[in-house]
């Protein structure tokens, strides 16, 4: 109890910056991943894409975010060990923010395609097991979000499929693609405004304080209603901003015609998916933070239940802005300038899917990986043959790294742990 | 930091785009042949060198772009459609423009022209070879439609129509083929049995080039019904 009331603030002042840190290499680099697509197909420019991602980000780290956050704050190690030394918390927390950020470094100056989720939560089972005791990690959580890892990116892939086989069977087989597209492309944009106004309903505005009553009997049937609602509303903007597509040559069924369709059902896709990267991965950064802030702000006191400061999730949200503002700018330039075969009406199938998993699973406090989650998508969307070439070896550098990753990420944490635990005693 | 990423480094490159091309230059290769007929029948062996020189350029190009196409077919790609077959479809693709050059070497080696009489059917054939050959260059275009179209019903209907089209001309040669043999038998006692034997040689070598330009078109039909 003396460390953190003698070095309360120093604990404080450190864990805001390697919290901002982490954000940073979130907006930096993870971004681009969900962002990319859309710039690759043509859907958003690239100052359209930054723009979308900054607002979106924000919103969804703010909203929906909380969940996660909670997870990652104090559902992976069981507090009753720590009671009596609030400090090793508050040491293994910054160790875990730490291990992270510079795991992430060493993978982007590599090119490894390493997950921030499965750095920071292998970071801090890390330290709990060695640093504290192997009892100190809530292996049933645990357990559960490996789970999630393995089941994320199959169910996106699921999703991809159906979206894009449904896609296929509406719009493209018959002659009259371009109005059947026009007829159906707003029924995709009321999934986008639905999903995203339901997770946030349920999960995301206890955090802010709202309640929402349309005079339903549960709070799902409010919800359900007020996302209806603002599904047709998303759909009727939709609905007017596609017939402002102009049509060029002579054949308006050309497959160019219909995709500039799908390009702006991709703005919306877009945002729902950097609205989902932000609910879950902001927490990659926050979490820890969280979990100090509570420690030090409650004089000691492990698992108290005070809500999580409103600006804890903000530094998140601004950390992000940050680092797409300074780098993640050029990386999304990158990827979307190499993913060209991707087009929009295989873009959005891979978003929304990807983008739907990712806000289910932060509706449930599961910390996924969005990068994962939307290769899984995009080997759905090949499922039904709509990509024409995926590269299995990059898939199995995929599945490696996530494998490498967590003991990296273990054995950094319970270093800088035990560094920490000397200099502050 | 190493601007890749996971997710951009997922996709291959797109083979159809690279097989169109190829098909394209074959193509080119194969069109060479009537100008290079026109000048060996009108005895004009210094323009014909020019045309051998350029077949042969062409030709190499088109290598260069079966290499490429081969090259971006890694064993790992996984794709809509099957591996052996794309390579099949650009060995058959590229023979048009390796037949193209033999055809070109043995006339020019000899300085090999056909008798006055068959001109007319002889240019009525390579016509009809090149037009076999620019039939299958639609096909390639419309295999690469399919692809984009994540093989819709209406887009293999289009390749089916086309495949057809390359099968008419390809029959359409032969009838001509069958006709000029007959009409060389004709003139076998007037002429050398040595390029009487040659001449032969060369209608069976033109007419490969559509026989080739057919079996690339049933490829690409058993990648729009796979």
């Amino acid at each position: 109890m003396d460390i953190i009331a003698s070095h309360g603030f120093i604990l404080l002042t450190l864990a805001c910056i390697f919290g901002l840190f982490m954000a940073w290499g979130i907006g930096a680099n993870d971004v681009a991943n969900a962002m990319g697509t859309s710039v690759g197909a043509g859907a958003l420019t690239l100052k359209q894409a930054i723009l979308v991602a900054a607002i979106f980000e924000f919103l969804g780290a703010y909203l929906a975010g909380g969940e996660v956050t909670s997870t990652i704050r104090k559902g992976i190690i069981d507090p009753v060990l720590l009671v009596d030394s609030p400090q090793l918390l508050v040491y293994g927390m910054l160790a875990s923010l730490l291990a992270a950020g510079t795991w992430l470094a060493i993978a982007s100056a590599k090119g490894w395609p390493v997950s921030t989720t499965h750095s920071i939560v292998g970071a801090i089972v890390g330290f709990a097991a060695v640093g504290i005791s192997v009892d100190a990690v809530a292996w049933g959580k645990v357990g559960t979000i490996a789970a999630s890892w393995v089941v994320s990116p199959l169910l996106s892939g699921t999703i991809a499929f159906a979206l894009f086989i449904s896609v296929k069977r509406l719009i493209l087989d018959h002659e009259d693609t371009f109005d059947r597209a026009k007829k159906y492309v707003p029924a995709y944009m009321w999934l986008v405004g639905f999903m995203i106004c339901m997770v946030t309903l349920l999960k995301g505005l206890k955090h802010i304080g709202v309640e929402l009553d349309v005079g339903m009997e549960s709070k799902f049937a409010n919800a359900m209603v007020v996302s209806v609602f603002v599904g047709l509303g998303v759909s009727a903007l939709g609905a007017i901003l596609l017939r402002r597509v102009d049509t060029s040559g002579r054949d308006i069924n050309s497959q160019e015609n219909v995709e500039k369709l799908f390009g702006v059902l991709m703005i919306f896709t877009a945002c729902a998916m950097a609205f989902a990267h932000g609910s879950n991965d902001v927490a990659n950064a926050v979490g820890p933070l969280a979990a100090v802030v509570s420690t030090v702000q409650s004089g000691g006191e492990i698992g108290s239940t005070s809500v999580l400061p409103w600006w804890v999730l903000a530094i998140g949200g601004v950390g992000i802005v940050i680092g797409l503002s300074t780098y993640g700018w050029r990386v999304i330039k990158t990827i979307g300038r190499k993913i060209t075969e991707l087009t929009p009406s295989r873009g959005f199938a891979a978003e929304l899917a990807a983008a739907t998993t990712v806000v289910l699973a932060s509706g449930t406090g599961l910390p996924i990986s969005t990068t994962h989650t939307l290769v899984g998508a995009v080997l759905g969307v090949g499922f039904a043959r709509g990509v024409e070439a995926v590269h299995l070896p990059t898939v199995g550098t995929i599945v490696t790294s996530w494998v490498v990753t967590l003991p990296a990420g273990a054995s950094l944490s319970i270093l800088f742990f035990y560094i920490l635990q000397g200099i502050f005693g | 930091m190493a601007v890749g990423s996971a997710i951009s480094d997922v996709f291959g490159a797109s083979p159809f785009a690279l097989l169109e091309k190829h098909m394209l230059s074959c193509a080119s290769c194969v069109a060479q042949l009537q100008g290079y007929f026109e000048a060996a029948q009108d005895g004009n062996w210094k323009r014909a060198a020019a045309l051998q020189g350029e077949i042969s350029r062409l030709e190499d190009e088109a290598d260069q772009m079966k290499r490429d196409v081969r090259k971006n077919l890694p064993r790992g790609l996984w794709m809509s459609v099957s591996r052996a077959d794309l390579l099949e479809l650009v060995r058959m693709q590229d023979k048009m423009a390796n037949d193209t050059k033999d055809v070109v070497g043995l006339s020019f080696g000899r300085e090999l022209a056909f008798p006055k009489k068959l001109e007319k059917s002889l240019f009525k054939y390579i016509d009809s070879v090149v037009d076999s050959v620019n039939m299958m260059v639609e096909v390639i275009q419309a295999t690469r439609e399919l692809a984009r179209g994540a093989f819709g019903a209406r887009q293999t209907q289009v390749i089916m129509t086309k495949v057809a089209a390359v099968e008419k001309f390809e029959r359409k040669s032969d009838d001509i083929q069958s006709k000029l043999r007959a009409k060389l038998r004709d003139h076998e006692e007037k002429m050398s049995p040595v390029d009487a034997i040659f001449l032969y040689q060369l209608l069976t070598k033109i007419g490969e080039i559509a026989n080739s330009a057919e079996k690339a078109a049933h490829r690409a039909q058993i990648i729009a019904n796979s």
